[in-house]
């Protein structure tokens, strides 16, 4: 009896077995053509490949399957690899010696490695490197890519029609922010902003910036461009983006641009986003019981262009960002009650950065790069009237024109190519420190970043500029006030860091690095320290070289370090792809965008540190940056949590969290809308004092500012607060119920972190491959 | 001497005095707003709590943490959020992460741990001796961490502080839990009795 119940329990096995196997579809060569390697490893382990693309299994008489055919090479290639070792350490078994290897033996050991170089590892091809003269590396060995660690974020390239035609953009996966080669995907007629339906001089609703950045966005200088307050639930981000690149002046040779295109398995990745509605745990404040929210397939399929439709209209040229929440002819009238001292009041004697004095903007790319200032309701200029559910109406600011009706314009693709952006670094606006800089990160970028990269420069065209005194309060790289000679956004890199020396405890020393842009003094409150290396006229009493670079001692022992044309060229990295992912719509949430962004200057680090065999080019706090993400990424990424949630840090909000869980927070806030609105505006309040007080006092303790000085800023911040405090309670800011995330833009968000995981998988993956190899 | 008296002083501010995220959110919570009713306060100051990624089971306190879940390289990673540091520059951040061999770059437990406890002379990262405490989850080896790292690490003004990690490995046949809080050295005594509290309370969840 339990011969046949056992049988048929194995019959039924086996079906389930083949029930369950992901697919039984037939690899077919000529629809993802194979490389040569490739073809090179199946032929001779006996594989044939038919004519009609199959790749024929003799012994199991049947055809490779799809799901299979990368395991298979993977494991040709690793019985290849295993084989060419075990016949070189044939030869140098044999040898006297490695040092003594007669010159057959060593012509024997470099056939050797020439003929399976593709299919050696990192590891094996640093090991046998000496063998070969720096020529034939160069012009030969290094031009051939580990062929089996595609899944690496380190090795894989993009895919480029002039260098690498066919069989790498099979195996490279879509990046979330790239737009698919053309031949693939149609290109996709730009979507038409939707019609601004209000009355001409009805006013807009006002939406903080809260909504889509953690907190409102103080006038800060730490991220005046990437982050500048963006219009929520007015337009889909696809469109915005659209504005976005419309607007950007082309250069030379830029053709005229279409909607960020999003490629229909990131469409499909996206929709499988779908939020729950679950109450958000902490929820205990203003959040109410969740509501019902459209399907997320819809949202999406909302903030994309429609993949078949005639051509349409040319969008309208690139409005200032602070248009759309600006009514088309501002009408003064009676203020409605709202907050007379908003958050972000600020002495009018800060140069520069109060609201109502800033610069005049020129047109840029959606404003980056440009400090937009939050011009509180009722406080600077007189707030349109309108009607009583949206009483909070912001001040206004010059009304835009209306956009004006285009001819329709054909579509044409939006990414550059790699000799685009080789042509453009050529003729384009760098000099030869910037273009040394783009060169090497168009070599050496992560590949998951670098079509991005591609499009921010050659069709957002930034500046370059070193000089750390335009940086704002970032250390190596910040945004610089635009150029009004110039409509892009302006990046200043720092050339070395500004330190100073203060005694630690009884014998110890510590190094306090500090801003060079009076701006982010100005900030603060406070005017720079009086410092020799903050003026130019003064001469360095000494010099000297150390982890900080050439290091420029001054008599005051205020110095001033170099950074490494490599490292420069890190922090140039993220500055671009932060700017262009504000440009096509991907920061809708600033820690994702950040994150990325970072995971990309991280993932470039360590590619140079890799090739030059050491760190030695970061400064003492990137080196040991990439060295925690390198070894204990774990603890990394809790101590990146634990900065940028701070009132310093200011680029995760806990009570938002990431992307998926901030569209969810958003949804329940909006139920009690002005509560959540004023949620927002007392956090970014208390935070905006807790940042400035506690720096000052910090500052005050090390001895670069008076004491004095001190108290009078930290009082000036604290009646700051205390006043927006007191007017938000009085009179809490209205809404008309749009209050909440832009959830396509968050869904976008959520691909950035997915795709921050899979490069940093792959890379962890290959480093454990190599120790093990090694 | 004299400088850090005064900027004592100065900063001995009422506002300041808590954390000021949950102060705001408790301002917003009391506000009189028409039309609106007044959010309930919480009942209690622990509710249990089950992650999404149902990695575990245990209670988090309700006021002045703020839960956040998200999935990295390694896997899902759930993390309470609490209080800011008096320098503005370091939250407090509670992590909890399960490894086990379909982890991606699984690490066995021994490697990770020696790997968590190698000292640092250049961030003076010193480690304690490892110390077995009674869990919900089984024996935890804890132990802390110290070090100092300037921050913030890409603004300016940016200054060295001594940062403080509680780390709880938890053994689960071959796969274990990392349960780490990291916060200044400065306030770390204060979430002491939160994270022991925390860690009592976990439990498995059939994965």
């Amino acid at each position: 009896m339990r011969a046949p119940l056992l049988a048929v329990l194995i019959a039924f096995s086996g079906i389930f077995a083949s029930a369950q196997s992901p697919t039984s579809e037939a690899y077919n060569a000529r629809a993802t053509p194979l490389d040569d390697v490739s073809r090179e490893l199946l032929v001779e382990t006996g594989y044939v490949i038919r004519e009609d693309g199959k790749v024929w299994d003799k012994i199991a008489d049947s055809p490779v399957r799809l799901d299979e055919m990368s395991y298979l090479l993977s494991r040709l290639a690793g019985a290849r690899r295993l084989k060419a070792l075990l016949e070189l350490n044939l030869i140098l078994n044999r040898s006297e010696g490695e040092k003594k290897l007669t010159d057959a033996e060593r012509e024997a050991v470099r056939g050797l490695l020439r003929k399976h170089w593709a299919v050696f590892g990192v590891g094996t091809r640093k090991d046998f490197r000496s063998y070969f003269s720096v020529r034939a590396l160069v012009e030969e060995l290094d031009k051939i890519p580990p062929r089996f660690d595609r899944g690496s974020a380190m090795l894989m390239r993009d895919p480029d029609p002039a260098t690498a035609p066919v069989p790498m953009t099979a195996a490279a996966p879509i990046s979330v922010t790239a737009v698919p080669p053309a031949a693939t995907y149609a290109p996709v007629p730009m979507p038409v902003p939707a019609a601004e339906t209000r009355a001409a001089n009805a006013p807009r609703q006002f939406f903080p910036r809260a909504v889509l950045t953690p907190f409102l966005e103080p006038l800060s200088l730490r991220r005046p461009s990437p982050f500048a307050p963006r219009r929520p639930a007015e337009a889909p981000a696809a469109v915005a983006a659209v504005a976005a690149v419309a607007a950007v002046p082309a250069p030379a040779y830029a053709a005229p641009q279409t909607a960020p295109y999003v490629p229909p398995a990131i469409a499909a990745v996206l929709g499988a986003m779908a939020p729950v509605d679950v109450p958000h745990p902490m929820m205990t404040g203003p959040g109410p019981a969740p509501v019902a929210i459209p399907a997320p397939a819809a949202a999406v399929a909302a903030a994309q262009p429609p993949s078949v439709s005639p051509p349409v209209a040319a969008p309208p040229p690139l409005t200032p960002r602070a248009a759309p929440v600006t009514s088309a002819a501002p009408a003064p009238a009676p203020a409605p009650p709202v907050p007379a001292a908003p958050p972000l009041a600020r002495d009018a004697s800060i140069p520069l950065f109060a609201g109502s004095t800033l610069p005049p903007q020129p047109a840029g790319p959606a404003g980056l790069g440009v400090l937009k200032a939050w011009t509180p309701p009722g406080a600077a200029a007189p707030p349109p009237a309108g009607p009583p559910d949206s009483a909070a109406a912001p001040a206004a600011a010059p009304a835009p024109a209306a956009p004006p009706a285009a001819a329709p314009k054909a579509p044409q693709a939006l990414d550059a190519t790699q000799a685009e952006f080789e042509a453009f670094i050529a003729n384009g606006p760098y000099g030869r420190e910037g273009q040394a800089l783009l060169k090497m990160l168009g070599a050496k970028a992560p590949d998951f970043c670098r079509a991005i990269l591609r499009r921010t420069v050659v069709r957002g065209a930034p500046l370059i500029v070193i000089d750390g005194a335009r940086a704002g309060a970032d250390r190596r790289a910040g945004f610089a006030p635009s150029d009004p000679a110039h409509p892009g956004a302006v990046i200043a890199l720092s050339a070395g860091p500004l330190l100073v020396e203060r005694k630690k405890g009884m014998f110890g020393k510590t190094l306090i690095a500090l801003p060079e842009d009076p701006r982010a003094w100005a900030e603060l409150g406070l005017a720079p320290p009086a410092l020799d290396a903050l003026n130019k006229a003064a001469s360095p009493a000494s010099q000297e070289t150390g982890p900080w670079g050439v290091v420029r001692i001054y008599a005051d022992r205020s110095r001033h370090g170099t950074y490494s044309t490599q490292e420069q060229a890190g922090e140039l990295l993220e500055r671009l792809l932060l700017l262009g992912l504000e440009r096509e719509g991907f920061a809708s949430s600033t820690y994702a965008a950040r994150a990325w962004a970072r995971a990309a200057r991280l993932l470039f680090s360590a590619r140079l540190a890799e090739d030059i065999g050491g760190d030695a080019f970061l400064d003492p706090d990137r080196r040991l940056e990439l060295r925690d993400w390198i070894e204990r990424g774990d603890e990394s990424d809790d101590l990146m949590i634990a900065s940028w949630s701070s009132s310093r840090g200011n680029v995760l909000d806990p009570r938002r969290g990431g992307p998926e869980s901030q569209a969810l927070y958003e949804r329940q806030a909006k139920e009690s809308c002005t509560r959540s609105l004023l949620a927002d505006h007392l956090a970014e309040a208390a935070r905006s004092l807790a940042s400035r007080a506690r720096t000052i006092e910090a500052l005050a303790e090390s001895g670069l500012i008076s004491i004095d000085g001190a108290k009078t800023a930290a009082a000036r911040a604290e009646k700051d607060e205390a006043a927006a405090r007191a007017a938000l309670l009085a009179s809490p800011p209205a809404c008309d119920g749009r209050f909440g995330a832009d959830e396509a833009g968050l869904r976008r968000s959520s691909a950035l972190l997915a795709e921050v995981s899979r490069a940093e998988r792959a890379f962890r993956e290959r480093k454990s491959r190599v120790a093990a190899h090694d | 001497m004299i400088n850090a008296l005064a900027a004592v002083l100065l900063l001995a501010s009422p506002a300041l005095a808590g954390d000021w995220l949950a102060d705001a959110g408790k301002a917003a919570r009391e506000a009189s707003i028409a039309g609106e009713s007044k959010p309930e306060a919480p009942k209690k100051a622990w509710i249990p709590f089950v992650p999404g990624s149902r990695l575990f089971s245990g209670e988090i306190p309700v006021e002045g943490w703020w839960p956040m879940e998200e999935e990295t390289a390694t896997g899902s990673v759930f993390r309470l959020l609490g209080g800011d540091s008096h320098s503005g520059s370091v939250r407090t951040v509670l992590s909890v992460r399960f490894y086990d061999k379909d982890t991606p770059g699984f690490t066995p437990i021994k490697l990770a741990v020696e790997l968590l406890r190698r000292e640092n002379k250049d961030t003076g990262r010193e480690i304690s001796p490892v110390r077995p405490v009674r869990v919900g989850l089984g024996l935890a080896r804890t132990f802390e961490i110290v070090e100092t790292r300037r921050v913030p690490s890409d603004e300016g003004p940016s200054f060295e502080e001594e940062l403080h990690q509680y780390v709880a490995v938890i053994p689960v046949g071959e796969a274990y839990y990392l349960v780490r809080l990291v916060s200044s050295r400065a306030t770390y005594l204060e979430y002491r009795e939160d994270f022991v509290r925390f860690l009592k309370s976990m439990r498995t969840l059939s994965r």
